[in-house]
């Protein structure tokens, strides 16, 4: 238990079901994880698969319907409004869309002011000098206070987002795809400027993406999500080496790379289909319909997730 | 490889917007070819114009504020140019078929999606009712979407995202279009549906023997499925080769800052990154030297001053750039020593 | 043409704070919707129309000799004249001088009406969408009897009950216009609250009112503003309506209902007298959905570039 005891943040059996018109949509289903401080759990998965619902629930944007946050110590599930605020100062988010994640009538000063504002940290001049801190530690000009969110292109966009979850100096970050809408260069760009604030403040993250390429350079340890539960978890380093979850590996081989005589010799494991409808999701293992190696158990059981060498969690009958 | 024929070719096209503050010149002179055949891949950030250059080609930016300002469009022989919009409709569907990156937007969501392919058979081809069913089905059949007799009564809402993106390409497709864009078609995706999806396009281009355009700021794609590259920043092309001279001996430092940019998953180690600094430029004010001189690690003074010249590296293989002069210092090509060890 | 030395090819590197710069003209939400209303002539010439008809409302009534209430029993029903411009009604009144008192009730009761039904159903709809689920639902059928209350029934009611008079008929307007302002805000504010900048400042700790005032209801102020541009012709038209029937403002004062109800009963004989506050009826009621319909499409967001 003593690496335990090291975790910033620990998720224990974390359920977040919806209840909509076709029935319960499990977007959540038993998902465990523990981030020791200062270091990065990247959460990868296909659209759908529930990431953004974990990252909401552990940050107390949706009431989890099972299982426990906690962070530092203390159980955050079901705070009171004092409560949430005061957790507020200590874990903040970095959301997915550069459009939609600022609001178009604030000026930029103010979307960045906007937690200095709530938690009563400056005002007037110490106020401004602290927006124009934050403008410089993203990379933006101070000029760019008094500008609208519109006259900003989507790489600035997220660094204004960065800059307005930094400006109440949180210990632990959610970055919820904050790059999926970026150019390749400019997702660079961003990934670097996180991987310097961690060193800096040392920060703990949970980066959430869709893809296994950029979540490599960032993350100390990687989840990957299939239809609201965990089917493999393992350090970066291992992951990419040892990829063992026969939908860990689908997913590393769709990424292309950008290097034409590898790319025409590779041979790619197509995945036929889309991700089922997670309202009714298969029995057994949830992957088993686009799985080649699917076998009569996986039908009836759902593996569980279990170590199959140090360090190394898959879910597959293929390793029990 | 024989002599090839030229499909499509545009020569120094410009484009404007007017808007309240002025004009932005979104397309600044860019000229290219595509051979029959081939897949063309036009590659740059977000905003540098690759999609208005396209839809000024099939005359689909909206005008005004759109302005074709000057330049030359030649499709299979003819000038298109200064076609009107009722000549373009005889081309458009038939002749070229587009496929854009948000199928939900370019799909209509009244219409069954089998009406929706019989719909453009029927409005190019005098066949019966009935026959362009027919065919419908037989196009979502060839683009892979299973059920077919089920699916094309359905609507584009019952569709997943990668299935109304087959969906697109079976209309695009309908008529055996000689020339095939395809703007950003994968961004939108997953990557496991992205891999489905440009496997599919390859595929198609083969059977069908179709010329393609894609669009894309993904150099992974690029090297998936094309054959020559167009390099595109700030309205103008800065660097065009085959895919080898694109990936392998890439002389632009643009084209450097995309290539080091894109993190490999074949790597052994898992490096830093390095992305290119800062953003690209407004095209409404464009800087007078290279647009690429404040992001540019060699810019040099007379960058900041006017505007390089295109050169000729090889027959195929043209840079814009001012290190190209004989004045300027020797760089070492962070490319060419990669390549040397590979080989 | 520069001329090419080899000092000029010193290189010099990359230039990061010009690559972040921007170029164009800062322009603001108001700003912006102002330049494209200004672009629509027809909304446009609307707003004059309507600004000079409120010059006139304060000012019209003194440009005569004349009180409205002044009778003059010698000079009952005149054509217009040098002297009384519109002409005088059947107790000699001059009714240009009536006619601009009648817009000051006419506006004032459209005005403050459409306001009052904002105001209300700006922070009804805002509460009910916020706050969503259970607090909805019942506010939302609270909404729903209100909407189903037959309007004359309740005006004889609060006639009975307030006596008639400029505030009883706001007070009947009210009381049951604000519902259609609370369910376009609930709409609007139900999408709202799940974009990601309002979650963001939820996560940065954001009270319900702050994020109420500050980030849902200044993203509904386009629909807001349009919305009240149409109630205002709305309740022009159904103040003059009750008057016409007689439950409006009573005699002395004269609202443009009033007016064109006195012309109907001497329409046969002099029916000029009707032209006046018909036609202000009118053209102030087009002017105010002309206009409304400019706004519209200005502070449209999909709209901007
Ligand atoms: N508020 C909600 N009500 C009902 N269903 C929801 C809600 N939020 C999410 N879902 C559903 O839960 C599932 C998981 O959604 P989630 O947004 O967490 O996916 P994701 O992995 O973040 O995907 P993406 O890559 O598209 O962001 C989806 O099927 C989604 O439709
Ligand atoms: N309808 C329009 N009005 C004004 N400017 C436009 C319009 N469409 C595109 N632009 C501008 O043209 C430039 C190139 O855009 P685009 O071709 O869409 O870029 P991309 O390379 O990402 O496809 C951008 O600066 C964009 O803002
Ligand atoms: S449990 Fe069975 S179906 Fe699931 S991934 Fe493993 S082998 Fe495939
Ligand atoms: S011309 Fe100058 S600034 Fe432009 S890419 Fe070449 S070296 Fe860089
Ligand atoms: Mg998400
Ligand atoms: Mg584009």
């Amino acid at each position: 238990m003593s690496s335990n005891d090291k975790a910033l943040l620990e998720v224990k059996n974390l359920k977040k079901y919806f209840y909509v018109s076709g029935g319960v949509l499990k977007a959540v289903d038993d998902v465990s994880f523990a981030i020791k401080k200062g270091q990065t759990l990247g959460l990868v998965g296909e659209s759908g698969c529930g990431k953004s619902t974990t990252g909401r629930t552990i940050i107390g944007l949706y009431e989890p319907t099972g299982g426990e946050i906690i962070f530092d110590g203390e159980k955050v599930n079901h705070l009171t409004y004092d409560g949430r605020k005061k957790f507020a100062r200590r874990a903040q988010m970095i959301f997915q869309d550069p459009y939609a994640s600022l609001n178009p009538r604030m000026t930029v000063g103010d979307i960045i002011g906007e937690g200095i504002d709530i938690h009563e940290l400056y005002t007037g001049k110490e106020r401004m000098e602290r927006i124009y801190e934050l403008l410089d530690m993203v990379g933006l000009n101070r000029e760019h206070a008094n500008r609208f969110p519109h006259e900003f292109s989507g790489g600035q966009r997220q660094r204004i987002g960065i800059a307005r979850a930094m400006a109440i100096e949180p210990e632990f970050i959610i970055a919820d795809e904050p790059i999926s809408a970026l150019d390749v260069s400019i997702q660079a760009q961003i990934v670097n400027l996180l991987m310097n604030l961690q060193q800096e403040k040392g920060l703990t993250y949970l980066f959430i993406a869709h893809d296994l390429s950029m979540v490599r350079h960032i993350s100390d340890n990687v989840a990957v999500m299939y239809l609201g539960m965990i089917v493999e978890m393992t350090n970066s380093v291992e992951l990419y080496a040892n990829p063992l979850h026969p939908y860990t590996q689908a997913l590393l081989s769709a990424v292309p790379i950008p290097d034409p005589k590898v790319e025409k010799k590779r041979e790619r494991i197509i995945l036929e289909g889309d991700v089922p409808s997670p309202i009714n999701p298969p029995s057994g293992c949830r992957f088993r319909t686009r799985c080649k190696y699917a076998m009569d158990i996986c039908k009836e059981q759902t593996p569980s997730l279990r170590e199959v060498s140090n360090g190394h969690f898959v879910a597959c009958h293929l390793f029990s | 490889m024989g002599k090839k024929e030229v499909l499509l070719e545009v020569k120094n096209l410009e484009y404007s917007f007017d808007t309240y503050a002025g004009e932005v010149k979104a397309v600044r002179g860019v000229s290219f070819e595509v051979y029959k055949g081939e897949a063309l891949a036009i590659v740059g950030e977000s905003g540098c114009g690759k999609s208005v250059t396209m839809h000024a080609v099939m005359k689909l930016n909206p005008e005004p504020p759109g302005r074709l300002k000057g330049g030359k469009i030649i499709f299979d022989g003819k000038d298109i140019t200064n076609y009107t919009d009722k000549e373009m409709q005889t081309i458009r569907g038939s002749e070229i078929g587009m496929i854009f990156q948000d199928p939900m937007t370019s799909l209509n969501p009244t219409m069954t999606i089998g009406k929706q392919i019989a719909e453009v058979i029927l409005k190019h081809q005098d066949v019966a009712k009935a026959e362009a069913m027919k065919r419908a089905k037989e196009m979502l059949d060839i683009v892979g979407i299973p059920n077919a007799d089920k699916r094309i009564h359905q609507y584009p809402h019952e569709f997943s995202g990668g299935m109304r993106q087959r969906a697109m390409i079976a209309i695009a497709l309908a008529l055996r279009p000689k020339l095939l864009i395809a703007d950003e078609p994968t961004t939108a995706l997953d990557v496991t549906i992205q891999a489905q999806i440009l496997d599919l396009m390859k595929d198609l281009q083969k059977q069908f023997n179709t010329s393609i355009i894609i669009i894309t700021h993904d150099l992974g794609v690029v090297a998936d499925i094309a054959d020559r590259v167009v390099v595109m920043y700030a309205g103008k092309i800065v660097e065009r080769g085959t895919i080898d001279e694109i990936f392998y001996h890439p002389q632009h430092p643009y084209t450097w800052g995309l290539l080091r940019s894109v993190p490999r998953l074949d790597a052994k180690k898992k490096d830093r990154l390095v992305p290119i600094i800062g953003t690209p430029p407004d095209l409404f004010a464009p800087p007078i030297g290279c647009p690429f001189a404040a992001r540019c690690d060699y810019a040099m003074k007379i960058c900041y001053e006017a505007p390089p010249e295109e050169t000729c590296e090889s027959d195929t293989h043209n840079v814009t750039c001012w290190l190209k002069h004989p004045y300027a210092p020797k760089v070492t090509n962070p490319f060419e020593m990669g390549v040397a060890a590979d080989e | 043409m520069i001329e090419l030395t080899r000092e000029k090819f010193e290189r010099v590197g990359p230039n990061i704070e010009e690559s972040q710069a921007i170029v164009r003209p800062s322009m603001t939400y108001w700003q912006d919707a102002w330049r494209r209303l200004k672009m629509n002539k027809v909304a446009m010439a609307s707003l004059v129309f309507l600004i000079l008809l409120g010059i006139m409302a304060i000012i019209g009534p003194y440009m005569l000799p004349y009180k409205y209430s002044d009778q003059n029993l010698m000079l009952t029903n005149r054509p217009p004249s040098a002297e009384h411009w519109f002409g005088t009604d059947y107790l000699g009144r001059d009714l240009f001088v009536r006619t601009w008192m009648g817009a000051r009730i006419s506006l004032t009761i459209g005005i403050t009406a459409a306001l009052l039904d904002g105001i209300i159903g700006v922070i009804y709809g805002g509460i009910s969408g916020y706050f969503g689920g259970q607090v909805d639902n019942v506010m939302m059928r609270i909404v729903d009897i209100l909407y189903g209350i037959p309007y004359l029934i309740l005006v004889i009611l609060l006639m009975l009950v307030m006596g008639p008079g400029l505030v009883t008929i706001i007070t009947a307007m009210v009381i049951t216009g604000w519902v259609g302002m609370a369910r376009l805000v609930r709409g609007q504010v139900l999408q709202l609250k799940e974009q990601e900048f309002v979650l963001a400042a939820k996560t940065l700790g954001a009270s319900p009112g702050r994020i109420i005032m500050k980030h849902l209801i200044p993203n509904t102020i386009g629909p807001i503003i349009v919305s009240i541009t149409f109630d205002v012709p709305a309740a022009i038209f159904t103040e003059a309506f009750l008057s016409y029937i007689g439950l409006g403002v009573q005699p002395p004062l004269a609202s443009w209902g009033t007016l064109a109800n006195d012309a109907t009963n001497v329409l046969l004989l002099y029916p000029y007298q009707l032209f006046f506050p018909a036609f202000f009826i009118s053209v102030t009621m087009l002017s105010f959905n002309l206009l409304g319909d400019g706004l519209r499409d200005a502070l449209d967001p999909r709209l901007r570039k």
